[in-house]
């Protein structure tokens, strides 16, 4: 029984290779596949020898001191104008154009009667179309490796693993696009809008992350389903479980949605069939995308030589001093103060992504923010706007034009019976509360805004010590009284 | 006589609200060939895709050799070779790589797939274009091909739907015998709606009309059908009409010109001889004469005014 069974996987992995072989073969009978390689090569090539120039430049004016860049890997292959950048930002104007054949052409051809009539399953078809478009990948990717080899070889002391990463993190991107370009192609026998189609659908994709981010569970979900910046983590030099998960589920769901595709060609169920496979297929993957994110079930891996992309070992074991009670930080956004955008619900998922590094390693961070308006110090230039108004009226003004609904502000009397923030001048602020102890967390004026690893470590640290040390500050001239013990 | 290679039973299938075909029922023996027959639109096409499981049906079973297509459609699908009325041939391909792939996408084990080609184009007389690139063939030696791959992995069943269509005359003599000796050792169901081609080839005769099935018979059945009830007459020295229904089994005469006349007739095809007898003996100068066969839409006509 299991030996009859291992030929059956025998036989039909033998005939998905054959699909996939035909498939390549007709891919490189045409000059598209040809075509696209080349433009492909040069557009590296233009990219690599421009950014190396730029660094030869630069060594020739700093002279030996190099003083102008800190890591000429992150310059040539991986900054904003590196390789692997300029890219990846591209592929989806070649994808399309490789996968817009793929099903398109035998629907079109009637080629596809042949296929439903010959003792073929259908996943068998999808699997070799897209075996066969995962190896034209492949020779993208090996396209790509002839520019890091050299780049390998010629700088010092190269972040050879921050490269590999984004050798992986392309090729992910690239196989995600190709499967949806796959769907696509079952859709219509025309393939200038199969490829139409995978343009908006990757167009979709990208944009996705940042709509409706002001409602709870949809902000979830569509910045789960978005593809921007998954990549770009792997770029950095950090793979986690969680982003490639992502790209594996994208993946399964156009493949999957193909085969019901290309299934519901050759029979007649009622659409309600249909569309309970389609939706069966899509929440599933979610289902799996959402348990593959939770903190604690995501792995990371830092490929970065001085493991940039990870907390310090000291600020590591801060964190993992705080034990298992868990951590609850709470953001307090003012609607009048200059940084509320912070903490408004449409940047909900990216101060949770400012909190990553740390739930890395501390999985129960809860995260809260609670959006309120009170008074805050009058600058010059808000003194203007300010002039005559009453807080209840300047928070209807901010509501109103940062698009917020005030029924989800808090009013100054509701706030201060919650928590006195006075203290902080009515500033964003985040409130660590660990046990029974709680602190401040501020963000700065400087251009990172954000606390840095320090601050946040200093908090914990705060945190954890029963009393704290007094800090006093003593001016010249007139010297004032100790005010500031925290 | 063993069981029939194909039994369809109760078959419908309806594309969205409209039904395409209604409640077919057939067998179809394990050699000769089977003729198909059915103007544009009756339901020929949709018949087929299902018999060779590219659709799937609304309603009704298929079987093929036995075996229920819907169950078990990689053993039914074995045993069915099938060219669409378009041939499905990947252009790009040579005759060669094509014939291989399908051979491989009908499951033959590997060690066989040689011999099989080769077989399949020497029977159909593309062995010396192996190299040559589908999208450089001829129509003609395209339908060969098409043949070729429905025939590579000696299926006990042919299917081809309007095989002759678009074909030149010379092509489409080559391609009839082509079927011809392809049903030698097999069942062959062919479809056309073209009367001649169906009385040439077949053993056996359905026609389908309106999705339905209005005659299922042997060919000699069917001719009696289509027996001509009328000829095309020149004659010099045409006499009167009442002359000309004196002679036995005329029923009715038109003039279609001065010398050019339609006699209608019932009876037997004696009348002809009688004729021209009655034109020698009255001196009417027979110039010309031809049996008007009945156009196909008239006997669908016919047909499913009978079974009404």
């Amino acid at each position: 029984m299991l030996s009859s069974l291992a030929t059956l996987t025998r036989y039909t992995m033998k005939l998905i290779l054959k699909i996939a072989r035909t498939e390549l073969r007709t891919l490189f009978y045409s000059p598209i596949a040809w075509f696209l390689m080349i433009v492909f090569l040069i557009q590296c090539g233009i990219n690599y020898f421009a950014e190396m120039e730029a660094v030869a430049r630069n060594v020739a004016i700093s002279g030996a001191r190099q003083e102008f860049f800190t890591s000429i890997t992150n310059w040539v292959f991986l900054g904003l104008r590196g390789v692997f950048h300029n890219v990846m930002s591209n592929l989806y104007l070649y994808v399309p154009l490789l996968t817009m054949s793929l099903i398109s052409r035998e629907l079109n051809s009637g080629t596809i009667k042949l296929l439903y009539s010959s003792p073929v399953r259908i996943y068998e078809i999808v699997f070799g179309k897209y075996i066969a478009m995962m190896v034209y990948s492949l020779v993208l990717v090996l396209i790509v490796s002839v520019f890091v080899i050299a780049g390998g070889t010629g700088i010092q002391q190269a972040e050879t693993g921050m490269m590999l990463s984004a050798l992986l993190g392309f090729y992910l991107l690239l196989c995600a696009y190709c499967a949806i370009g796959l769907f696509m192609s079952c859709l219509t026998s025309y393939q200038v809008v199969a490829a139409i189609s995978t343009f908006v659908m990757i167009g979709i994709l990208s944009y996705i992350g940042t709509v409706w981010q002001d409602i709870g569970f949809v902000r979830e979900l569509t910045y789960y389903l978005s593809i921007r910046g998954r990549a770009q983590k792997m770029l950095a030099g950090l793979i986690s479980s969680a982003d490639v998960t992502y790209f594996l589920m994208i993946v399964y769901i156009f493949l999957g949605l193909s085969i019901y595709k290309l299934k519901s060609g050759m029979e007649s169920k009622p659409v309600t069939v249909k569309a309970t496979r389609y939706l069966a297929i899509v929440a599933s993957a979610l289902l799996l995308g959402y348990c593959s994110s939770i903190p604690g079930a995501v792995g990371y891996w830092d490929t970065t030589y001085h493991q940039t992309n990870t907390l310090t070992p000291r600020v590591q074991q801060i964190v993992k001093n705080l034990g298992d009670e868990p951590l609850k930080v709470t953001a307090y956004a003012n609607l009048l103060d200059r940084y509320f955008y912070l903490g408004n619900p449409r940047s909900f998922n990216s101060y949770k992504a400012r909190w990553e590094p740390y739930l890395r390693f501390k999985d129960n961070i809860i995260l809260d923010n609670v959006m309120y308006y009170d008074s805050v110090p009058v600058t010059e230039a808000a003194g203007r706007r300010h002039e005559g108004k009453s807080l209840k009226e300047l928070a209807d003004q901010y509501s109103k034009t940062l698009n917020v609904d005030l029924a989800d502000v808090l009013t100054p009397e509701q706030i201060r019976k919650q928590i006195d923030l006075s203290g902080e001048n009515n500033r964003y602020v985040m409130h660590l509360q660990w046990k029974d102890r709680s602190t401040f967390l501020r963000v700065y004026n400087d251009m990172h805004i954000w606390p840095g690893e320090a601050e946040v470590a200093a908090a914990l640290q705060r945190l954890q010590q029963a009393t704290l040390p007094k800090i006093a500050f003593v001016n010249g001239v007139r010297t004032q009284l100790i005010e500031n013990v925290s | 006589m063993s069981e029939p290679i194909v039994k369809i039973e109760k078959l419908s299938h309806r594309y969205s609200r409209s039904w395409a075909i209604r409640d077919i029922n057939m067998e179809i023996p394990r050699s000769g060939i089977v003729g198909l027959l059915g103007s544009n639109g009756a339901g020929k096409s949709t018949t087929m895709n299902i018999l060779c499981g590219a659709l799937n049906q609304t309603e009704g079973t298929v079987y093929i050799n036995g075996i229920n297509m819907r169950d078990h459609p990689q053993q039914a699908k074995k045993e069915i070779g099938f060219l669409p009325q378009n041939p499905p041939l990947y252009l790009d391909l040579t005759v060669d790589e094509y014939l291989y792939y399908c051979a491989a996408l009908r499951r033959m084990p590997r060690h066989t797939i040689d011999k099989a080609v080769k077989e399949a184009k020497v029977r159909c007389g593309v062995d010396h274009f192996g190299s040559r690139l589908l999208k450089n063939l001829s129509g003609g030696y395209r339908q060969r091909v098409g043949i070729a791959q429905a025939i590579v992995h000696r299926p006990k069943l042919v299917v081809l739907d309007e095989p002759t269509n678009g074909l030149d005359p010379n092509q489409i003599i080559e391609v009839r015998s082509l079927i011809r000796e392809i049903a030698a050792e097999r069942a062959v169901i062919f479809s056309s709606h073209i009367l001649s081609e169906v009385q040439l080839l077949c053993k056996e005769i359905k026609m389908i009309e309106n999705g339905r099935i209005v005659f299922a018979d042997s060919i000699d059945a069917f001719n009696n059908y289509v027996e001509p009830h009328s000829m095309l007459v020149h004659l010099e020295n045409p006499p009167a009409v009442a002359e000309l229904m004196n002679v036995q089994g005329v029923t009715k005469v038109d003039f279609l010109s001065e010398r050019q006349l339609r006699i209608f007739f019932s009876g037997d095809q004696e009348i002809t001889e009688r004729l021209v007898v009655a034109s020698v003996q009255h001196g009417w100068r027979l110039r010309e004469i031809s049996l008007e066969k009945t156009a196909l839409d008239e006997i669908f006509k016919q047909l499913s005014s009978q079974k009404n």
